[in-house]
């Protein structure tokens, strides 16, 4: 943040003809409103219910200089009645769940044509290092960040992280979702090459020797032998290992013996979808959140995921139909879950979701999402989640 | 024990004057400039408040907009990034010559930061905004060192803060104003912003702005939270006026208090009523804050300008409050009273003088032997100064400055200067249940504009970037028979203030 303003106020310096007044004036904002509901259910433990209002505000400025600073806010506020409101992780859960305001973005930012650097508090959207979109409060990342396009069509990317907000916090800290970073931190290459019409192959490298680091390789392809069908095939693969001094091997978030490996086969057309996505990980450490927001793997629904530790395999059927309303988006899902741990520390499960998003207009929308989970153990209460959140951006 | 204060009166009438000498000086060779260097009229400096500017310079669209899309489009950003420190060095006077001499106590912040806001055009009159404040630690900020209340100060240490100050629904006509949520009340006396370390104090509730008529206006209120300035939550309107236990007199309910002395009994909101009464060179104010089972306050202001000359203009006001408990007492006896009076003369050349009284009641069966409460905002009496607030039980002020627009002047760009001295008669005989030391205060204020040569204040809200460096030297007075005070009273202290200096440097970019 210090090196922010300082840049920030440096810039007519670093430009050396833009005045500070030009830079800041012919900015922008972006904002968003959000109710959120939630509500979990547990059959043998304590239940859970808030309801949140807040969004996001962000300003940036003129993008067109080669010098430009964005600062953004996000906010989560409990409104209405409430119960174990910080099993719901919509707010501070430092400061008792309390409301939850925090600098998600603050960064200062130099480009050329085919390159960016950011330094400062940003949000990522990686695999295993990201903004994790479920809840109001997105999760940040505190360091220095490149991307270049430089080779067409490809995308590198190298991040260093010093510090991690997480998306129930206002502070940023070495503390990622599944461990302490220390003082080296985490430092990710990546490549993504992305076929104007057909192949998408990334790569992504995440070393943090205070923790673990991690591989991740993914291939997707996509074809249509009709008009309106899309087919779709993908592949990941997710391999840790050198765990350092903060290494929690058996940590459902992460540790160093992740070796996952998942499919994906998808066929879309302009009103239904369907995709059974499988995933094995033969490894005991689970990567459910990474180093921070949720990991990105085919196998991924609401709550019930196959990204757990004590090697789960699981099989995702997704169903989705796109009602024929004159809506922007109006979309019914039907998510069926089968997953089957192979180490007995773990718990088996199936579950069931659905969800209903209806886009009103481009920036007014509601999702209604439910989510039941049986386990197969006596000792893991059964589950059920339901959210309502309607969002309008600007 | 009589005043004694030579220093002080000397060094008043010097100052006295010296600006006597230099406003004539001026007057004599007025070449009567009544306009800034930009076109605008000149306007004299306003009476009171020590509060830096915050309101928005964009305001919002007032045109209606025909479509919820085009509401949140056409809204208006308010932003500013500012860097602020305070440093304070007290020193102390021991009572016993045995004693090692007190340290000095330093309390500083350093901080960067400022505010993000966003109100949308009105769509059928109704528009929305939001504001986001946020102070960052930036240099040093040792935990040892807090107490100035710049960086948010929970758990006894200097915390970074980032909060949803404002987030309010507006219904806006010609002559109504309706607005419901958290937001800045800049201009409602006792309830307004404060803003004189990082961030403003912001209040919670509905508020209703009526124009009766063109020189009248009626100002209702409901407020049932307050933030304070480095705060990252609300409390009620009684923890925001920092009621503590051991200052009430008469009876109370004390499980209302924790152990700390704290208020932590029910929650009570403010109600608010005022008429405005503004025509040419006369105004007049009545306010009352009523909180149920705790205080009601009335205020009355008026002023009234006389056109000495086309070049200048002399001011007189007058002030007066009246608090008094109500319901069922949770901070006890409460019965007392302020009032004050100013006299000012502002020379278009660029010159302002000016002299003020205030005096507070001293009756100890009110609480804290009469201090007022004033924390809900900026505190309204004339010699509330850079430090001093003139709030407390039975304090005599005499106040007197003199500010210098030195742009305007033509001899310094973009400068306005500020001196001011006070002197705080306080009571302090051996009697006196809530006696205190005889103070002093001197300031010195100076504003530098980067966009602007003329037509701006020391608190003037400006576009761009703006430095403001303050500096205010307190001295106490501390030969008092304090041991005989002590034996009389049952006290048992060590050390009594004996001076500081209060320094504070603002760097703010509003845009």
């Amino acid at each position: 943040m210090k090196k922010n303003i300082i840049l920030l106020l440096s810039l007519p310096l670093l430009l050396n003809a833009t005045p500070l007044s030009d830079v800041i004036a012919d900015g922008h904002i972006d904002g968003e409103v959000k109710l959120f509901y939630y509500h979990i259910d547990k059959k043998d433990a304590p239940n859970a219910f808030a309801s949140s209002l807040g969004g996001q505000l962000k300003y940036t400025t003129d993008t067109k200089q080669p010098f430009f600073a964005s600062l953004g806010f996000h906010t989560s506020n409990p409104v209405f009645s409430n119960k174990n409101k910080e099993k719901t992780y919509l707010f501070n859960n430092d400061k008792d769940a309390s409301a939850l305001t925090a600098i998600s973005e603050s960064f200062i930012a130099y480009k050329t044509q085919e390159r960016v650097i950011r330094l400062g508090n940003v949000l990522l959207n990686t695999p295993m290092m990201n903004n994790d979109t479920t809840r109001i409060v997105p999760w940040s990342y505190q360091g220095f960040f490149y991307t270049g396009t430089t080779l067409k069509d490809t995308k590198v990317q190298l991040n260093h992280i010093s510090a991690i907000r997480s998306h129930t916090s206002d502070s940023y800290t070495k503390e990622s979702a599944s461990g302490d970073i220390g003082s080296k931190g985490v430092t990710m290459l990546s490549f993504h090459y992305a076929h104007p019409k057909r192949y998408n192959l990334q790569a992504y490298y995440y070393y943090a020797p205070d923790l673990y680091s991690t591989f991740i390789a993914q291939a997707d392809y996509s074809f249509d032998l009709h008009t309106n069908v899309l087919y779709c095939f993908g592949l990941q693969y997710f391999k840790s290992g050198n765990g350092g001094r903060y290494n929690q091997r058996e940590n459902k978030n992460g540790g160093d013996d992740i070796n996952l490996i998942a499919l994906r086969v998808a066929a879309e057309s302009d009103t239904i979808g369907v995709a059974l996505n499988y995933s094995q990980n033969f490894g005991i450490s689970g990567m459910v959140k990474g180093y921070g927001g949720l990991t990105k793997t085919y196998t991924t629904s609401m709550i019930a995921n196959g990204r757990g530790n004590y090697k789960p395999e699981t099989w995702m059927l997704k169903l989705s139909y796109e009602l024929p309303l004159k809506a922007k988006e109006s979309e019914l899902a039907l998510w069926l879950t089968d997953t089957k741990v192979h180490d007995n520390r773990g718990d088996s499960f199936q579950a069931y979701y659905m969800h209903y998003r209806h886009r009103f207009t481009k920036e007014l929308s509601l999702y209604i999402r439910y989510e039941h989970l049986n386990y197969e153990k006596v000792s893991t209460s059964d589950s059920s989640y339901f959210r309502v959140i309607s969002s309008y951006e600007f | 024990m009589d005043a004694y204060h030579p220093l002080g009166k000397t060094f008043m009438i010097q100052k006295l004057s010296l600006y006597s000498f230099l406003l004539v000086t001026s007057l004599v060779s007025a070449s009567e400039p009544e306009l800034n260097l930009d076109g605008t009229p000149y306007i004299p400096p306003r009476l009171a408040g020590d509060s830096l500017a915050i309101k928005p310079l964009k305001k919002a669209n007032d045109t209606d907009v025909n479509s919820i899309e085009s509401m949140f489009t056409n809204g208006k950003i308010k932003g500013l990034i500012r860097y602020s420190t305070q440093y304070r060095d007290t020193a102390y006077h021991s009572l016993q010559s045995s004693l090692t001499p007190t340290a000095n106590k330093i309390q500083q912040y350093s901080a960067i930061g400022g505010y993000l806001g966003y109100e949308t055009a009105s769509y059928y009159n109704i528009s929305l905004g939001a504001t986001f404040y946020t102070a960052q630690k930036f240099g040093h900020n040792p935990d040892e060192r807090i107490g100035l209340g710049g960086l948010n100060e929970d758990g006894g240490r200097a915390n970074a803060y980032a909060v949803l100050g404002e987030s309010y629904i507006k219904y806006k006509t010609q002559n109504n104003d309706i607005r419901v949520g958290r937001r800045e009340m800049p201009n409602y006396r006792f309830v307004s912003l404060s803003n004189i370390r990082f961030s403003p104090i912001t209040h919670q509730g509905a508020t209703y702005e009526r124009k009766v008529s063109k020189n009248l206006q009626l100002n209702f209120a409901y407020i049932d939270s307050q933030k304070d300035r480095n705060a990252e939550s609300f409390i009620n309107m009684i923890q925001a006026a920092r009621v503590q236990k051991s200052n009430i007199v008469g009876s109370y309910n004390p499980y209302n208090y924790d152990a700390g002395g704290n208020y932590i009994g029910s929650s009570k909101a403010m109600l608010m009523a005022s008429a405005v009464y503004k025509k040419d060179t006369f105004s007049a104010e009545v306010w009352d804050y009523y909180i149920s089972d705790f205080v009601n306050t009335l205020y009355l202001y008026g002023d009234y300008n006389i056109v000495l000359s086309p070049t200048l203009t002399f001011t007189t006001a007058m002030q007066y409050a009246k608090q008094d408990n109500v319901g069922s007492r949770v901070a006890g006896d409460i019965d007392s009273w302020f009032y004050g009076l100013k006299f000012q003369v502002a020379s278009k050349k660029g010159i302002t003088l000016f002299t003020s009284y205030n005096q507070v009641a001293y009756n100890e069966n009110s609480y804290d032997g009469g201090t007022i409460f004033v924390r809900w905002g900026t505190p309204q009496m004339f010699n509330s100064f850079q430090v001093q607030d003139s709030e407390t039980a039975g304090v005599k002020s005499y106040g007197a400055g003199v500010q210098f627009e030195l742009g305007h002047m033509g001899i310094v760009p973009n400068t306005v200067i500020r001196f001011r001295y006070a002197l705080y008669d306080m009571p302090d005989t051996l009697s006196d249940n809530f006696a205190a030391q005889d103070r002093t205060e001197a300031t010195f204020d100076l504003r530098y504009s980067f966009t602007k040569n003329d037509g701006f204040g020391i608190f003037t809200e400006m576009q761009g970037l703006s430095v403001q460096f303050r500096v205010a030297y307190d001295d106490y007075k501390t030969n008092y028979d304090f041991q005989s005070y002590k034996n009389l009273h049952g006290y048992d202290f060590n050390e009594v203030t004996s001076d500081f200096i209060d320094t504070r440097l603002y760097i703010d970019y509003l845009f």
